[in-house]
């Protein structure tokens, strides 16, 4: 059984990440290697029809969202974090959906993070603050910082989702959705 | 003092132009970072930094970057760090960067840079 398969019970749970009602146009799944950033070049130029400031923030989520399962997926391939992460289309603009397996260590922190964002609720101010608040104490350029997570809620600057399943044993899989709004005035 | 040159490419990864010159003190960062080991790369080019600060000569940091992740962040910012430490000292030291103003992202990661430092960064439009 493949990836997602093994995993699908747990997707099902989140009706928020789920809630996309767009076009998938990216999908991928497996070990985080070079593989999926070589492959965001190529979606971001072909794919997103908008300016290049909105490709650019897709690309960076994009690019946060992998490295943090490539960092902190217990599972592994070859010394590559396994997981999945996927490009979605809609109506105002994209969503970009992460999924991987946590540690019950990693999972406590990872929360901690999650809620303190979420808190937050995009304020960009109050973001700013958080992400230089963890750089002062020290922890946010760690292994187990997350810092990226709080520079992607600031560059989307819109709702971030996140969904924590337990599993057997002392694990959790964990679901990220960062939205990306296309501003309908202005340029991008 | 060596130069250093290094082309920038991208191939799955983001590898940054780099040019520091010790004949001129010009250090100049530009393109994409995003590496697949971020303090290896950097680590050569915050020593370099570190011992040109020794000669007490003017130096010039320009910066190009138009993306950067938050493992290059760090190396940054120790970069940005080392250059307020040799200001403070007496050196003389101009930060300049280079964006395309209407990328309000970069505009806050740079003002975040000047918060956190107190370094001063003349941010140019390009």
């Amino acid at each position: 059984m493949d990836f997602l398969g093994r995993h699908e019970s747990m997707l099902r749970l989140s009706t928020d990440i789920q809630d996309i009602h767009g076009k998938n146009i990216m999908l991928y799944k497996g070990a985080f290697g070079v593989v999926p950033f070589s492959m965001i070049e190529t979606y971001c130029e072909q794919l997103i029809e908008q300016g290049s400031l909105i490709r650019k923030k897709v690309r960076f989520v994009f690019v946060e969202l992998a490295q943090n399962i490539n960092r902190y997926s217990v599972e592994r391939d070859n010394d590559e974090g396994v997981g999945f992460i996927s490009i979605c289309q809609s109506n105002d603009g994209y969503a970009i959906v992460s999924g991987n397996m946590t540690s019950g260590q990693n999972h406590k922190r990872l929360m901690d993070r999650l809620v303190n964002i979420a808190s937050l609720n995009n304020d960009k101010e109050e973001l700013h603050l958080y992400k230089r608040r963890l750089m002062k104490e020290g922890v946010a350029f760690s292994e187990n910082a997350n810092i990226g997570l709080v520079q992607s809620a600031i560059v989307a600057c819109s709702r971030f989702y996140y969904e924590s399943v337990k599993t057997d044993g002392d694990k959790y899989f964990i679901t990220l959705k960062i939205e990306i709004k296309v501003p309908k005035i202005g340029n991008l | 003092m060596d130069n250093i040159h290094i082309p920038g490419s991208h191939d799955g990864y983001f590898v940054p132009t780099v040019d520091f010159n010790y004949q001129n003190g010009v250090c100049e960062i530009s393109g994409e970072s995003f590496l697949e080991e971020t303090n290896v790369f950097y680590a050569p080019l915050i020593s370099w930094i570190r011992e040109y600060t020794k000669t007490g000569l003017p130096l010039v940091f320009n910066c190009k970057l138009t993306y950067f992740n938050t493992s290059s962040t760090k190396s940054l910012l120790d970069i940005f760090k080392i250059l307020k430490k040799y200001e403070t000292e007496g050196g003389q030291v101009t930060v300049n960067w280079y964006y395309d103003n209407e990328d309000l992202d970069l505009e806050e990661a740079i003002q975040d840079y000047i918060t956190d430092t107190g370094l001063k960064i003349n941010m140019i439009n390009f």
